[in-house]
This record gives C-alpha cells, sequence and structure tokens, in this order.
C-alpha cells in the first residue's frame, strides 16, 4: 500500500508540472477569447449572444448537431509590412473563416461528415492588406459540428507570424507526428509480438500482437483529414479501437506478470461488452456523457492492472513486472491527465492530449520486454535441454549399473541354481549307489562280484554326471553318442551287438544338464537290463525325430533287444528299475513306453516333446541358500 | 621280445593309481616301465636327457599342470607317444591335452589290465575320440568365415576328416565307421591322429594370430 500512496503521489507532482512548460507570455500575441456567437442546434431553438472561447459544442448541445458563427475581433495592427497570422488550436468539424466578409480559409465543406478539422491545428496566414491599423477587423469563424465530436472553437491566438508560427509548428509537430511515431511503434513491435506468436503460441505474445492494430486504427485516426467512414460510424470504430487497445495492453500486461486466469479473462469479456454498450450510447445516440464514463471505466482496470503489477514488483521483485510498473506510470498518468483536463474540465479544448506520446514510449518499452522475455525463453530452453541431456546421460549410466548388477545377479543365481543342481545329482545318483555299497559291505554277505557291479554303478553315475555337464549344444545325439562311447567296451565284452540307428536330431533349446542326466539314466538302466536279463545277442538303438499331423514333433529313442523277452513288464524282476524309469521319463516329460512278449525280446522307446519349456525352469525368486533336501 | 619291448614313462601323483599302473605295465610282456615320476619339474628334468615310447601323464600334479610337461615333453622328444591318465575324458581337459600334444587318454576306471593294451594300440597309431570331442572339433577346425586371415588353411579339416567326426559325433565305432564310409579301419585311425595333429598346430596359429593382434608378435 505505500508503493501505491507514492505512486499515486508521483502521479500527482507530473500532473501538475506539465502544464507549465507551455506557459507563453507574449505581448504582441493576442489570444481572443470571446466572440459574439450565432448557434443554430438542429431541432431547438437558435442562440445569439456573447460566448467565452474555448467554446465547446457538445457541451452546449449535447447529442445534436448543427451550425454556429462566431464573431471576433482582430486588434488593430501597426502598419510596418510584417506578417500577421492566426493560429486555431483547435476549430470544427468542418470550418470556414471570413475577414471583412472574404472567405480566407476552410477546412473541409460545412456538413461533410467525412472531415473533421479539429484533428489538427490550423494556421491561416492574414494578408496586411485586409487588416486595418486603426480599427479592430472583424473575423467571422463558420462551423459545422456533429455530436461526440469534439466541435467547437478553441480560443484562437492572433500575432505577428514570426512569433506565431514556431506555436503552430510545436503543437502540429507534438500532435502529428506524435501520431505518427506511435502508428509506428505500435506497428513495429505488433509484427515482432505475432512473429513470436506464430512460433510460440504464447498469450502474452498474442495480446501484444492483437492490440497493436486496434490502436494503429486509434492514433493513425488523427493523420487522416477525410475519413473513409461518415460520422458517427466511424466515431464508434476509433472509439472501440481506442476500448480494445486499451483492455488488450492490460490482460497483455497482467498476463507479463503472470495473471492471465479465469477473473483476469471474465473481467476482459465483461468490460469489452460494457465499454462496447457505451460506444453505442454515445454514437449510437449521440450521448458524449457515454463516452465520458466508457473512458472513465477504462480506469478501473488500468490502476487494478498497475496495482497488480505494483504488487508482483515490490513482492516478487519480479523483473517484468518492476519494468512493467516503471514504463506504464507514463501512460496511465498521461491518459488520466488528458482525460480529466480534455474531457472532464475540457479548459484546454486546444491542448494536445499527451497519451500517444507516452502510449508510444510504452509500446516500445513493452516490445523491447517481449523480446527480452523471448531471449530469456530460448536461453532457459537451452539451459534446460542441456539440463535434460545431462540428466538423460546421468540416467543412462545408472542404468546401466543396474544392469550389470542385474546381470550379475542373474548370473549368481543361475550359478547357485546350477550348484544346487549338482547337488542334488550327486545325492541322488553317486551318493545314493555309495550308500547301497557301504551297506552291502556292513552286510557283509555280498559276493565280490556284487559289490564290485556296485562299485561300477557307482562310477558310471558319476561318468554319466560329468558328462551331462559338456557342453552338447542341445545336441541329443552327442548325448546318445557319448553314452554309447562309454558302454562299448562292456556291450562288447558280452558279445552283443549293437545296432546304431542313430539320425541326426534337431536341436533341443530345452536340452539342460539335468534333463541330460535323465535322459543317459533312463537309456543306462534300459542297457543294464538288457546286460543283466535279456541274454540278447543284438540291441538296436534307434533315435529319430517322429512329428505328424495330430500330434506334435517328438524326438523317439529306442532301445529294442532280441533277448527271451517278459510277460508283464511291470511285475518282471528288477521292477524297482523300471519304476523308477518312468518316474525320470515323467519327470522330464517324456513319455515311456515298454513293450514285450516271452521270446519277442524287449523294447523300450522315450519320446521326447521337441517344444517343451526347460525341465528346471529358473525362479526368480530368492533361491533357498541350503539345498533342498539334506544329504543322508 | 623283450628288445622290442616299448619304453614307457609314468607320471602320476597319486600313489595307489601309480600302484596299480606299475603292476599293470610288469604284467605286460611288450611294455617297460623305464621312468617314474610324481612331479612336473621332475619329469622335465628327467626328460631333458632320456626319453621314452609312452609317456603316461596325470593332469592334477602337486607342482603344476600335466599339461606342461606334455609341451616339454613334445619339444624334448617329439617322438615319444602321450597319453593323459584321467578319471572322466571331459572334453575341457582333454581338449587341451590334445592341443598340448598329447594323442590319447587313459580311463581311471579299475580297468588298468586294458593299459597295454591301449599302449599298444596308441603305438600302433590308434588315438581314441569322445562323441563330445569329435562335435568340438569339428565345430574348432572347420574353416570359419569370420577369420579368413588366419594362416591355418594346413589346420583346416579336409572333407574325409569332417566326415570322420561327423559319423564318430554319432556315436559310431572305427570299425562302423570305416564300413560307413567304406575305408581300411587303420584309415579311420590316421585320419584321426591327423586331425589331432591338426588341432595342435590350429592351437598354435590362433595363438600367434591372436599374439599379432594384441601387437606381442
Amino acid at each position: 500500500m505505500k508503493a501505491w500512496k507514492a505512486l499515486a503521489g508521483g502521479w500527482c507532482c507530473v500532473l501538475a508540472a506539465l502544464p507549465c512548460g507551455w506557459a507563453h507570455a507574449q505581448d504582441r500575441i493576442h489570444t481572443l477569447r470571446v466572440a459574439q456567437a450565432v448557434l443554430e442546434p438542429e431541432g431547438a431553438a437558435p442562440w445569439a449572444g456573447e460566448v467565452s472561447l474555448p467554446h465547446l459544442w457538445d457541451k452546449a448541445y449535447p447529442g445534436r448537431a448543427g451550425r454556429a458563427s462566431y464573431r471576433l475581433e482582430l486588434p488593430p495592427v501597426p502598419s510596418d509590412g510584417s506578417l500577421w497570422g492566426l493560429y486555431f488550436p483547435r476549430a470544427g468539424n468542418q470550418v470556414e473563416m471570413f475577414l471583412n466578409g472574404d472567405l480566407i480559409a476552410h477546412q473541409g465543406v460545412l456538413g461533410d461528415t467525412r472531415h473533421d478539422a479539429t484533428k489538427s491545428p490550423l494556421w491561416v496566414p492574414v494578408p496586411a492588406r485586409l487588416l486595418s491599423s486603426t480599427t479592430p477587423t472583424v473575423l467571422e469563424v463558420r462551423l459545422a459540428a456533429q455530436p461526440v465530436r469534439w466541435g467547437g472553437l478553441a480560443a484562437p491566438q492572433f500575432g505577428p507570424e514570426a512569433e506565431l508560427l514556431p506555436q503552430y509548428r510545436e503543437r502540429y509537430i507534438w500532435r502529428q507526428w506524435g501520431a505518427v511515431a506511435v502508428v509506428f511503434a505500435l506497428a513495429l513491435t505488433g509484427v515482432i509480438a505475432a512473429g513470436l506468436w506464430y512460433l510460440n503460441r504464447e498469450p502474452v505474445y498474442g495480446y501484444f500482437a492483437l492490440c497493436a492494430p486496434f490502436g494503429v486504427v486509434r492514433f493513425g485516426d488523427r493523420l487522416w483529414d477525410v475519413q473513409p467512414l461518415g460520422w458517427p460510424l466511424w466515431g464508434a470504430v476509433v472509439a472501440f479501437s481506442l476500448i480494445a487497445h486499451g483492455l488488450l495492453v492490460m490482460r497483455f500486461s497482467l498476463a507479463l506478470v503472470g495473471r492471465d486466469d479465469a477473473v483476469v479473462r471474465r473481467g476482459f469479456w465483461g468490460l469489452l461488452a460494457v465499454e462496447s454498450a457505451l460506444v453505442g450510447g454515445a454514437f449510437g445516440l449521440g450521448q458524449p456523457v457515454a463516452w465520458t464514463a466508457a473512458v472513465a471505466l477504462l480506469f478501473v482496470p488500468a490502476f487494478w492492472t498497475y496495482a497488480v503489477a505494483g504488487r508482483e514488483a515490490l513482492g516478487s521483485r519480479q523483473a517484468d513486472a518492476i519494468a512493467l510498473c516503471l514504463a506504464s506510470f507514463i501512460p496511465v498518468g498521461a491518459g488520466l491527465y488528458d482525460f480529466l483536463e480534455i474531457r472532464v474540465a475540457t479548459e484546454s479544448v486546444g491542448r494536445s492530449s499527451y497519451f500517444p506520446v507516452a502510449m508510444m514510449l510504452f509500446v516500445l518499452l513493452m516490445g523491447w520486454l517481449i523480446l527480452s522475455r523471448y531471449a530469456r525463453q530460448s536461453s532457459a530452453y537451452q539451459r534446460l535441454s542441456s539440463s535434460l541431456d545431462e540428466k538423460v546421460r546421468q540416467r543412462e549410466r545408472e542404468l546401466e549399473v543396474s544392469y550389470a548388477l542385474l546381470q550379475q545377479e542373474h548370473a549368481q543365481h543361475a550359478a547357485l541354481q546350477e550348484r544346487q543342481r549338482i547337488m542334488r545329482d550327486i545325492h541322488d545318483g553317486v551318493g545314493a549307489q555309495l550308500v547301497g555299497l557301504l551297506s552291502l559291505i556292513g552286510k557283509g554277505r555280498s559276493s565280490h562280484a556284487q559289490l564290485r557291479e556296485h562299485a561300477n554303478a557307482a562310477l558310471d553315475e558319476l561318468r554319466m554326471a560329468v558328462d551331462a555337464m559338456q557342453p552338447v549344444d542341445g545336441d541329443l545325439t552327442t548325448v546318445l553318442a557319448t553314452l554309447r562311447y562309454r558302454l562299448q567296451p562292456r556291450l562288447a565284452a558280452t558279445g552283443i551287438q549293437v545296432d546304431w540307428q542313430v539320425q541326426e536330431l534337431p536341436t533341443l533349446e530345452s536340452l539342460t544338464p539335468h534333463l541330460v542326466l535323465q535322459i543317459q539314466r533312463i537309456l543306462l538302466e534300459a542297457f543294464t537290463n538288457v546286460l543283466r536279463h535279456a541274454q540278447a545277442s543284438t540291441v538296436r538303438v534307434s533315435a529319430r525325430h517322429e512329428a505328424g499331423p495330430s500330434r506334435p514333433p517328438h524326438l523317439v529313442l529306442e532301445i529294442a533287444d532280441n533277448g527271451v523277452g517278459m510277460n508283464d513288464p511291470d511285475r518282471m524282476q528288477g521292477g524297482q528299475g523300471l519304476a523308477s524309469m518312468r518316474a525320470r521319463a515323467q519327470a522330464i516329460g517324456a513319455l515311456l513306453e515298454i513293450t514285450s512278449a516271452p521270446g519277442q525280446g524287449t523294447s523300450v522307446r522315450v519320446a521326447l516333446p521337441v517344444s517343451r519349456a526347460p525341465v528346471q525352469p529358473a525362479p526368480p525368486a530368492p533361491a533357498p541358500a541350503s539345498p533342498a533336501t539334506p544329504l543322508t | 621280445m623283450t628288445a622290442a619291448a616299448i619304453s614307457v614313462g609314468l607320471v602320476e601323483d597319486d600313489p595307489g593309481t601309480q600302484e596299480r599302473l606299475r603292476s599293470a605295465l610288469r604284467r605286460a610282456a611288450q611294455l617297460r616301465l623305464a621312468y617314474a615320476g610324481s612331479t612336473v619339474a621332475q619329469t622335465v628334468q628327467w626328460l631333458r636327457s632320456n626319453s621314452v615310447d609312452v609317456l603316461l601323464v596325470d593332469l592334477g600334479l602337486p607342482d603344476g599342470s600335466g599339461l606342461e610337461v606334455i609341451r616339454q615333453c613334445r619339444a624334448l622328444c617329439p617322438a615319444t607317444e602321450i597319453m593323459v591318465i584321467t578319471m572322466f575324458g571331459d572334453e575341457a581337459n582333454m581338449m587341451r591335452a590334445f592341443e598340448a600334444g598329447a594323442r590319447g587318454y587313459l580311463l581311471k576306471d579299475g580297468t588298468e589290465d586294458d593299459l597295454a593294451e591301449h599302449v599298444l594300440s596308441l603305438k600302433a597309431g590308434g588315438s581314441p575320440m569322445t562323441p563330445i570331442i569329435a562335435r568340438q572339433l569339428l565345430a574348432r577346425l572347420s574353416p570359419s568365415p569370420s577369420s579368413p586371415k588366419l594362416p591355418g588353411n594346413s589346420a583346416a579339416l579336409t572333407g574325409r576328416e569332417r566326415e570322420i567326426l561327423a559319423t564318430l559325433a554319432r556315436g559310431f565305432t572305427y570299425a562302423e565307421a570305416a564300413e560307413i564310409m567304406n575305408i581300411a579301419p587303420s584309415t579311420v585311425q590316421s585320419h584321426v591322429k591327423n586331425i589331432y595333429s591338426k588341432l595342435a598346430v590350429h592351437s598354435k596359429t590362433e595363438a600367434i594370430f591372436e599374439a599379432r593382434q594384441l601387437g606381442i608378435l
């Protein structure tokens, strides 16, 4: 609140100081402050009498058009041959000047509403021969005024050209070039903002780009003496342009300090609707008060915006808000001053408004703010993108590390699983054999041959466990071949011929050491049975790939002898061995078939499905730290 | 016969196994035990001034690997046939032993009585080959497109040799392979020996190639 007071105080000082610069004190220049007027409003009785200047038509006859004639007296001038002239700060809306009944100047044709002479000051040179050196000369100013057009006559000045013309020129430059400058500034920054909006689609740029054309219409209007539309339509267009321009500038300012929420949006559209209605009332119904109210209403959001920006500036020290506060101090102040002086007091009808010039400065500053904001954004994007790159790289490094850890864990898990499998195999295989051997020795009734057989079985078991761990790359043929290589000396010793019918088999992806060991055990059991019981002369070993239309592909291993055969394979001697063969086959998902008949030999057939899940799937769950079954 | 007896060296650190092998050798008339040692250093030292026809080597020795004995023996007495004494005849150990220069192996499976037979068979030109080793050799010694610069064309297998390896890898015996391929069993044996020689050459050229790649040579 302190800041607010300070800002308000600042305004008052500036407003008070402004008029001082234009105080002129020339004794040869005469300001004509009184006129004999004949006023002819439309739809009302004419009036004649003395009026003091400036005389504002809209104040005298609000909402009415009409004509007026002012008779003024020019003082006698010395006939020293110097040039004299009249300077009209404001006269209109269309105006004709007569000196001693002769037309010496005009702006527009009386009643032609497309022309507005009030937009620029007038300089009328007065021929010296028409002036008297002894008596006053009569100047008649006739004008036509349209409602709500701020027509009328400001107090003209009469004096030597050498002294008065510079005043006119100064005013002309202020008024006209000020307009040119603000139009140029608006067009330039508007195009820049539109370009940024096109590239970035940020509302803050869009508001500024949108406010620029309205401002161009409003301020550019001064530069055209002849307007594209008649009165009051054009008046409404220009008035609406000012409203839209003002509201959009405020919305832009709010967006710049980070306020572009629903409240602002609703306020914007609400105010635009109210203001539009007031403009319609002012120009459609010819009520100047409505236009004054519309302009006054515009100050409400302006001050609110200023307050928001001020709070941001003081509260969060936001750079944009500080710049905005400083920059908008001038146009808000100038607008307020213009409004109070020209529209409310109407004393200085002839004075130029400061608002356009202030607006030009504001617009240029805003253009700079927009550009710096864009530059900030793009550098922020750059930083963001480089920090994103860094983050991505860091993430990649982390991923690599965690991937390596995961790999390591997998390897450890696999190793643990493999160790447990080996332990189980030793336990079930060679362990069991050795325990059996020990118990045989303990009983002490076994023959040397029995013990030897048992020890050999233990050794076989150990060999198979080692063989099962050798690399075979899913090649079952190699497994069979290795088994034969191990057994061949024993088979040869017993004189049994081997009919080896092993074909090339397709690769079996699921051929794990465990599976290999189980197959070896089944086949060894089959061979052992042949050696022990079959009394065969030939054993045929065949392996082939079988696939039918109705059944999935299988690898079929068959061991068939031409021995004595048996009645019921399940009840034959050594049924224990057959049961364990079946159990092993079942454990690896294979189908075991034993066919036999007395005198017909025996055939053991193992059908192993080709596509199947590994027998020992490695569960990702934590593995038990110790073997599942303790060694006995 | 004693004049033509085959001299045998034995390197084995396990006293029980050594004793069994010693007695088996004593029983074999054609074989004569010329040396028995139990360490690498001792054996290499002995080989510097002596030689045998056949050297039996255990791979796990107290002061080093039996592979070192095989390499040294290969360098010192190229004519000596080397056999590895092994429990399992597993692929990893055998492959390295054959690379080093061994040409046969003896399984510690209680069939030491067959020792003489094995030694004689080796001396007569026969080397054993398990299906797994056959399979591995087939993969290793086949000309590989990935290393065409290997100057080991002399180490690449011939078509016949590959045929033999493929047959053995499927589980057929030497005799069956000879029948299938319509060649004499002794031809199969000499092929197998050639293949082992190629493995030694191959591993050497591989080592040289790798050394060149690494810039050592």
